[in-house]
């Protein structure tokens, strides 16, 4: 059966893989050694499979069509030259499969994908925690991007039933989920690239405490508040919170970055319960 | 034409250059003739008018796709069209 042996929760840009030069040395490094620590854990956990929850920027979805939940079930996957190199990495078909059956099983009905692109939501971590694209992924993307979207308490159970579906699966893995996202950052609109760190600390907090009740108390308006246009992205961390609610949080990262516009932030799930 | 066209437009523009070519040397009427669409967002977009847009409805991230697309800073624009103060004025307090 597979196992999750541990989880992440971490920020996407893409202009943290195209323009390091944007951001002073010491706070890019230190940045980057948060998603290094990351890469290491999954090197020495043996990890053989990521899922992992992203959302998209209009690349991939659009008003055509636009899921709520996708996953991602085929033998390989593209991305997106949004700021990024054109990376391409395996997937893992059986996996995939598992994990919409036992979705489905736990009341969630996510569309499915042979043909999903993957843009710097994905990719833009992977860049750093697998620079060699050469662990398999099971990608899920999450409606973070535009109205309506998924409930925050839905976002959290749609995690509970990952956890369970994926520690379901026949498939012999040791997997790693990563949520990819947030935490503040205005996009696009007059405030373009403002930051909330006040609030961002204040979300790290109860994401550690996992106070569910904070978590989710939060109206789409609340989030534009507090958090930008961009903070709705938040729902990919209420979902890695949904598959190890128990774990304690180890905090590896977090600094305002207004030369990337995103309130950075790196943290891990651990699979043992906080003391 | 609806927001959803203009927001496929401005997406399409974003991914492709070659397009976004075209349609940064487009005129209003090249707009609504060849793209089809009302005068008004046609003058949005060849004024680069974010604020017009985002009161159609337009998504922020599709502004983003669109100074993408047509080669100008979001910032930069948000500020000459008032909506934003200079960054200088910003980084003194």
């Amino acid at each position: 059966m597979a196992d999750i042996v541990g989880a992440y929760a971490l920020t996407h840009s893409s202009l943290m893989v195209g323009q390091p030069e944007l951001v002073a040395d010491e706070l890019r490094e230190a940045c980057y050694a948060a998603y290094h620590r990351v890469r290491q854990e999954l090197v020495e956990s043996k990890v053989d499979v990521l899922v992992v929850l992203g959302s998209d920027h209009f690349n991939s979805y659009f008003y055509d069509l636009f899921p709520q939940w996708c996953v991602g079930r085929a033998d390989s996957y593209e991305g997106w030259a949004d700021n990024m190199p054109m990376y391409k990495l395996a997937g893992h078909r059986k996996l995939s499969a598992d994990v919409i059956d036992g979705l489905l099983d736990r009341g969630c009905e996510p569309a499915l994908s042979e043909q999903m692109r993957l843009d710097h939501s994905f990719l833009s971590p992977l860049h750093f925690i697998t620079p060699d694209m050469d662990l398999p992924v099971v990608p899920i993307f999450q409606n973070c991007l535009s109205r309506p979207f998924p409930r925050l308490a839905r976002s959290l159970a749609f995690g509970r039933a990952l956890g369970e579906a994926i520690r379901a699966s026949a498939v012999d893995a040791r997997v790693a989920v990563i949520g990819t996202g947030g935490l503040s950052h205005w996009i696009g609109g007059p405030d373009h690239g403002r930051l909330n760190p006040e609030f961002d600390r204040e979300f790290l907090d109860r994401f550690a405490r996992n106070d569910v009740d904070w978590l989710t108390g939060f109206s789409d308006e609340d989030i534009e508040r507090h958090l930008g246009s961009g903070g709705h992205e938040v729902r990919n961390w209420l979902t890695v919170r949904g598959c190890l609610p128990n774990g304690a949080v180890e905090r590896f990262f977090y600094e305002p970055i207004e030369p990337w516009w995103i309130g950075a932030a790196v943290a891990a799930v651990r699979t043992g319960e906080a003391r | 034409m609806s927001t959803y066209q203009v927001m496929k437009l401005l997406r399409d523009w974003a991914h492709d250059p070659a397009a976004a070519q075209r349609a940064r040397a487009a005129t209003i009427d090249d707009l609504t003739d060849d793209y089809g669409l009302n005068a008004d967002e046609a003058k949005a977009i060849v004024d680069r008018r974010l604020d017009l847009l985002s009161e159609l409805g337009v998504h922020p991230v599709s502004l983003v796709q669109f100074a993408r697309a047509f080669q100008f800073s979001l910032v930069d624009r948000w500020e000459e069209l008032g909506r934003r103060e200079p960054e200088n004025r910003r980084s003194e307090r």
